[in-house]
């Protein structure tokens, strides 16, 4: 009953379950219930490796890579098959600021052009295609007041429809590895909302009591 | 192109066209006292730095025109134009729901019915998407909301494509403006339009567009034109939003300034999950010639 062949799921290769015979795991039950780690181990799986092929990174160094790499995005997605398993969903750019602050100041008018197109192939790619559309950006201090608020400026604060402030965790019993991420805009939610995250556990405070006063 | 088709409407379509003449005027009673209120063929301006509710006002205002009279709408049919991919329908769903008494889903989709919404990618796409839209303006008597957000999401990259000469820059944007001041009084529409203030109001001027219309009575609001002239010859109602910093993280504040009477008005604004409610205290300021402002509560 329940005996394990190729195509049962997604992954489960004729290979596969010749690797999983040869350890004794026969049945849907023996690999349920066998400790996964370990048959992977044992079988010399990696099934981290398949994850980290679903990421593809694209180096990017100026607007204009940045821009050709998008356009060449938009045309895989957009002929791609619906519904195969390597659809991209999220578009990461890390960081926005890195291209286009080179381009800002002085009286160049064209650099400011190229920021605002660069925002909209990113928004067609968000409302077109779909797709999920990450944007890390850094934080000037204001001439004036000194205040710290978003760089690229006045025109780029319209083009994010959320804004996430990350901030380093401030207190004395406060570990290195935590985070504040505040909300300061939102379409949707009411903004200020604040949660405290340890990037060591990736879990947020409220949830692990027990973490509090143990960095790890 | 719709002459012709206008000429011969029939009579329940005149009726309706009539009907709808005095509709508007209580479209916010709060924002619009009824000297100011948008008379139909007007053009109001939404004017501020970002997340000051700009949008968030086109929605509240969107819902009620299109909420069933019986639910304490306008019944009336809105044309939505979103130039920077903003629109989030979801929200609108939200603020239609909780306006409601009864919020079943055939209700939602019947307010849905009479909301239209384009999306433009450049200036020369608004353009050729308002000359195709005059005939939807024939066939849709009872539309007669318009929303552009936002007209100046295209202005940078106008700028760069129009060269050197500042006319060629504005080129589109002016016939844009031209048109819809054509398509807002030939078929008696109210357009609310919102800017962006992408422009700080104390740094010098770069090479931009030369308007002088820096007006006293501005009343400390962070507004520099800087979208052609044409566009400002056409907004009758100017409202400024701004960002209370120092108090709660939801309140926000609009300045209302009617270009003909200038007539100022100071509102209060709660934004919450439910959407936007007015805050019931507000001053009126008037200027009078000497320059002397008179705040007066009420």
């Amino acid at each position: 009953m329940g005996l394990l062949r190729a195509g049962l799921c997604p992954g489960l290769t004729q290979d596969v379950v010749q690797l999983l015979r040869g350890r004794g795991i026969r049945t849907v039950v023996d690999l349920v219930s066998a400790d996964l780690e370990e048959v992977a181990q044992k079988c010399g799986l990696s099934y981290k490796a398949g994850a980290l092929q679903r990421i593809q990174v694209v180096h990017a160094f100026d607007i204009f890579q940045m821009l050709d790499a998008l356009q060449d995005l938009r045309s895989t997605v957009a002929q791609q098959v619906s519904g195969s398993s390597g659809t991209v969903k999220v578009v990461v750019v890390d960081s926005v600021t890195a291209v286009v602050s080179p381009l800002l100041g002085g009286q160049q008018r064209e650099g400011l052009a190229l920021m605002m197109q660069l925002a909209q192939e990113l928004k067609t790619l968000a409302r077109d295609l779909g797709l999920a559309v990450v944007v890390t950006n850094h934080m000037t201090r204001e001439r004036d007041s000194g205040k710290l608020k978003p760089a690229l400026g006045r025109s780029w604060s319209f083009v994010p429809s959320t804004r996430i402030l990350l901030d380093t965790g401030e207190g004395a019993g406060a570990s290195g590895s935590q985070r504040t991420a505040c909300l300061i805009k939102s379409p949707r939610l009411p903004t200020g909302f604040q949660e405290t995250v340890d990037i060591g556990t990736w879990g947020t405070l409220k949830q692990s009591p027990a973490l509090q006063g143990h960095p790890t | 192109m719709c002459s012709a088709f206008h000429r011969a409407e029939s009579g329940t379509e005149l009726l309706a066209r009539l009907e709808g003449r005095s509709s508007l005027k209580e479209i916010e009673p709060y924002l619009f006292a009824n000297e100011d209120s948008p008379v139909l063929g007007d053009i109001l301006e939404f004017h501020g730095p970002e997340g000051t509710g700009k949008t968030e006002m086109l929605y509240h205002l969107t819902a009620r025109c299109i909420l069933p009279k019986s639910e304490g709408g306008l019944e009336v049919e809105v044309l939505f134009i979103d130039t920077d991919y903003h629109f989030d329908m979801l929200r609108l769903v939200t603020v239609l729901e909780h306006r409601l008494s009864q919020s079943c889903e055939e209700v939602v989709k019947r307010c849905l019915g009479r909301f239209f919404l384009v999306y433009c990618s450049s200036s020369i796409q608004l353009l050729l998407t308002l000359y195709s839209l005059e005939a939807m303006f024939c066939g849709h008597p009872s539309l007669r909301l318009l929303i552009v957000d936002s007209l100046s999401a295209f202005y940078w990259i106008d700028r760069v494509n129009g060269g050197e000469s500042v006319n060629l820059q504005e080129s589109t944007l002016k016939k844009c403006s031209q048109f819809l001041e054509k398509l807002v009084k030939e078929y008696r529409l109210v357009l609310f339009a919102t800017t962006q203030s992408i422009m700080r109001k104390t740094s010098h001027l770069r090479e931009g567009p030369s308007s002088a219309f820096t007006h006293p009575s501005d009343a400390g609001v962070d507004y520099r034109p800087y979208l052609c002239k044409a566009w400002q010859q056409v907004v009758k109602h100017r409202i400024f939003f701004s960002k209370d910093d120092s108090k709660t993280s939801n309140q926000f504040s609009l300045v209302s300034r009617h270009l003909k009477s200038n007539n100022l008005k100071k509102h209060f604004l709660l934004l919450e999950k439910v959407g936007l409610s007015f805050v019931h205290m507000y001053h009126k300021m008037v200027f009078l010639q000497d320059g002397v402002q008179v705040l007066k509560s009420l």
